[in-house]
């Protein structure tokens, strides 16, 4: 005999543990979780943002804590939102009610209150800078920002095309119906479309990137449309007051927000005047790649042409597999034992092969 | 609109740290009434609101959630991952509740009152006053032949299971008898056909008028469901093509030298082969001449 | 966490009477006790705190203001009309109504149909005085015996009628006010022994 089973499974855990426990502290320069929130501000986005839990404290803790693995850090601010009591749910707001840091639109040269390209790396040139490699505190080089005395109001750029009746007005007021909740309620298909936003607003950034990237190459969609605006700023977060039923500012959160236009949707046949349809993205934090993927795939899924059979055009097909908590959860678990699962298949491909082989030589 | 005192007012337990049982008390609701349908209805799975657990979706956190919401001070846990406690998912979803719940825990199948198990029914047969809570990663048992859920689904409504019949015959045409993987589906109560997770075909009959209770959880799919005791489950096959449990001819444990359990197989460094049981703690029972009551 | 959290008396208490209705819904027939106070109503209460709350609605059948607003207070929960709530409290000739009228589901979400929560006199497991039912379907070992006062005469068969098109159907709770309860999920079959 001589064979032992394998133990030991507790042990080694608690030892996998100590070891993951140790890696943030395991050099003379363990990085500060007030760095993390100053210097790598997107991945702190992101991970609020695919979290669904907007605080850049808590995902700075994750980031170090995950060793810069974002979906890892999403995974452990979503697990701690799941341990918070909902207190309420904030008031509706609108995008034009933002307080816009960044501004700018594709399908004008000019537009009131200006094109506004504020902090954007668009059009820098990809240069190492290694100047990086010497930590200097202190400011910034360049002249200190100065303050504006009588911001320019921005009006929507897609109020034009509404005004002309290009584009569907928007809906007279808030929607009377509660957003559907999907961190309460299991999606079911045709899903609505709050479910559907509130989704994408936490999906993973790369899996909505590659979507929206295959609609606009020509794998099915509306990706071939413009982008109407794009604003990057802060937005109020108000609640009704408990007691008077008014609403009240409770702070402001930071986010991308892209109208995305798919047109050539009139016809003659079908008497469809209206030339545009709109697709929107809403991110928490400084994220336009996933806000424009977002649009891309809201338009996707809403005027897709009923033939359309690509995956971008299948509600059910984005909206299971956008998720990055359970698309690596799934993943991942491969690596799970399956040993008895093999075993069972194991039995049957050997019986199979010897069968096979009897049949070739008998 | 759901005002801030309602939710305060149920919310109370939360607020101060980490609930009894990880989960919040609404949650505990959803999942409750959500496994009472799920019983109430053999075999159809029941959509639920499924939380984010500290545990990677994909690695228990459906059944996780159902014991989560079992257990009460009377309870003792316990948690196998491929029949084996000492399997390292098995010991980390043990600690889990643990520490969230000071619950008691085992390793002996009949001191158990709750048990979650990933891939495997214990060999010893379970009792009344058991529950098996079964991990599972795809609750839907059509998805061989249909990939969207909404499809499936209205597939169950009317009860139309001939793709699935017929991708069982093409098994026959293929391989000459019906497909070996680890969970084969069964029609339960007559209705409805499930996925009764990726136990192997060994444990299928072990479902059938059982005297437990089986509640099964799929998280990251958010489905539950259920098979009551006394009730029927059948594995799918045809008159002339029946179903058959694997076998290991002239095979005996290693560890115990039982010729009468789901075995694991160990390859050597030296290029031989043995077996041993796959549940450790029958094994373990085995080998201290233990009285144990089997299926 | 650095210490283990303790259960409170009212998670101790849901706790418990999900155990009682999980093995009730189980094994249809066999008779359990919710731990509940001697006050009139309290199993009640006992019951919808462990399974209400504003994420599902309820009906009172007939209404009762005084239970209805004790309900409304403990859960949180709202009210909606017997065809649309999803837990439906009968008393007396309610119980007809509420069984005539509660939703059944719909074929791709069966689990939509109803619960109706009966208020009976007395329940046990023998047969006796009262109304003598022989049970069968799943859950249950061949047969079951069950003694129920207080259904009135239209029950079993408005019970056997709504669920005649499982798994479409109403599951049925049965509760004493002693705290005993006992359920009849839609399959069960139901016989009176004459």
């Amino acid at each position: 005999m001589g064979y032992t089973a394998v133990r030991g499974g507790l042990d080694a855990i608690q030892n996998a543990e100590a070891l993951v426990a140790a890696m943030p502290h395991c050099s003379d320069n363990p990085i500060d979780v007030r760095q993390v929130e100053a210097h790598l501000a997107i991945a702190v986005d992101r991970v609020m943002s695919e979290g669904g839990l907007i605080d850049p404290g808590l995902a700075a803790i994750a980031i170090k804590q995950a060793e810069g693995d974002l979906i890892e850090a999403a995974f452990l601010i979503r697990a701690y939102r799941s341990t918070l009591p909902r207190l309420g749910y904030s008031l509706p707001t609108d995008g034009s009610r933002m307080v816009v840091l960044r501004r700018i639109s594709s399908i004008f040269r000019d537009i009131p209150g200006g094109q506004v390209l504020g902090l954007t790396r668009d059009y820098t040139q990809r240069l190492l800078d290694f100047d990086l490699l010497r930590s200097a505190a202190g400011h910034p080089p360049g002249q200190p920002p100065r303050e504006v005395a009588d911001p320019p109001a921005f009006p929507g750029v897609i109020g034009f095309l509404r005004n002309e009746g290009l584009l569907a007005p928007a809906p007279p007021e808030p929607s009377e119906d509660e957003p559907f909740d999907v961190t309460r309620m299991p999606l079911r298909f045709p899903a609505p479309r709050s479910a559907a936003l509130q989704v994408l607003a936490r999906g993973e950034a790369g899996a909505m990137l590659m979507l929206a990237y295959s609609s606009m190459r020509g794998y099915g969609g509306v990706g071939h449309g413009a982008l109407g605006e794009l604003r990057y700023g802060e937005l109020s977060v108000r609640i009704s007051h408990p007691i008077t039923g008014r609403p009240v500012a409770i702070g402001h959160v930071r986010a991308t927000e892209v109208h995305y236009l798919s047109g050539g949707h009139g016809s003659l046949q079908e008497g469809e005047a209206e030339e545009y349809y709109l697709g929107y993205g809403l991110v928490a934090g400084r994220d336009e790649r996933k806000a424009i993927s977002m649009a891309i795939l809201d338009a996707s899924l809403r005027y897709a042409r009923p033939d359309d059979t690509q995956p971008v055009a299948q509600q059910e097909f984005v909206l299971t597999h956008v998720d990055s908590i359970e698309s690596s959860g799934f993943v991942e678990h491969l690596k799970l034992p399956h040993y008895v699962t093999f075993q069972a298949g194991l039995q049957r491909s050997r019986k199979f092969k010897e069968m096979m082989g009897a049949a070739a030589n008998g | 609109m759901v005002s801030v005192a309602t939710l305060s007012a149920t919310h109370g337990e939360a607020i101060s740290g980490y609930s009894y049982g990880f989960l919040d008390a609404i949650s505990r609701r959803e999942i409750r009434r959500a496994l009472l349908k799920a019983v109430a209805i053999p075999g159809y799975q029941v959509p639920f609101g499924s939380r984010e657990l500290p545990i990677a979706r994909g690695w228990g956190t459906g059944g996780l959630q159902i014991t989560l919401s079992l257990i009460g001070p009377g309870d003792i846990l316990k948690v196998i991952d491929q029949g084996d406690d000492a399997s390292v998912n098995a010991q980390n979803l043990r600690r889990l509740a643990e520490k969230t719940s000071g619950i008691e825990t085992t390793t002996e199948t009949a001191r158990a009152t709750i048990i979650q198990t990933r891939h495997r029914v214990p060999e010893e047969r379970l009792r009344s006053d058991q529950v098996l809570v079964l991990q599972c990663p795809i609750p839907e048992p059509l998805r061989r032949v249909e990939p969207s859920t909404s499809v499936a689904r209205r597939m169950h409504a009317e009860g139309d299971y001939s793709r699935m019949w017929l991708a069982i015959y093409e098994d026959i045409v293929r391989r000459g008898e019906l497909g070996g993987a680890a969970g084969y589906p069964v029609l339960v109560n007559g209705r409805y056909i499930m996925a009764p997770t990726p136990i192997p075909r060994w444990d299928i009959p072990r479902l059938d008028m059982a005297e437990c209770l089986f509640l099964i959880g799929a998280g990251r799919e958010k489905r539950v469901y259920a098979v009551p005791p006394y009730t029927s489950v059948v594995p799918l096959e045809f008159e002339d093509y029946r179903f058959e449990v694997e076998s290991f001819p002239g095979q005996r444990c290693a560890r115990c030298g039982s010729g009468d359990s789901f075995l694991d197989e160990v390859n050597l460094a030296d290029g031989s082969r043995l077996f041993t049981c796959s549940d450790t703690a029958f094994c373990d029972a085995m080998q201290q001449n233990e009285e144990v009551v089997r299926w | 966490m650095s210490t283990t959290p303790l259960i409170t008396p009212r998670a101790s208490r849901e706790q418990r009477a999900f155990r009682a209705l999980l093995d009730a819904m189980s094994r249809p027939g066999s008779v359990h006790r919710l731990e509940s106070g001697s006050q009139p109503g309290a199993a009640i209460l006992a019951l919808f705190e462990a399974l209400v709350d504003h994420e599902v609605s309820f009906a009172v059948v007939p209404p009762a203001a005084e239970t209805t607003e004790a309900i409304l207070r403990l859960t949180g929960s709202r009210l909606a009309p017997v065809s649309e709530a999803a837990y439906v409290l009968a008393t007396g000739p309610g119980i007809e109504v509420a069984l005539a009228n509660a939703c059944t589901g719909d074929p791709e979400y069966p689990d939509r149909g109803a619960t109706v929560i009966a208020v009976v006199e007395s329940l046990a497991a023998e047969p006796g005085s009262g109304l003598d039912l022989v049970l069968q379907g799943p859950g249950i070992n061949g047969r079951c015996s069950l003694r129920v006062a207080g259904l009135p005469p239209r029950a079993v068969p408005l019970f056997l009628e709504r669920n005649a098109e499982v798994p479409l159907g109403v599951d049925l709770v049965l509760l004493a006010p002693d705290g005993r309860l006992t359920c009849l999920p839609r399959y069960t079959r139901i016989q009176e022994a004459n």
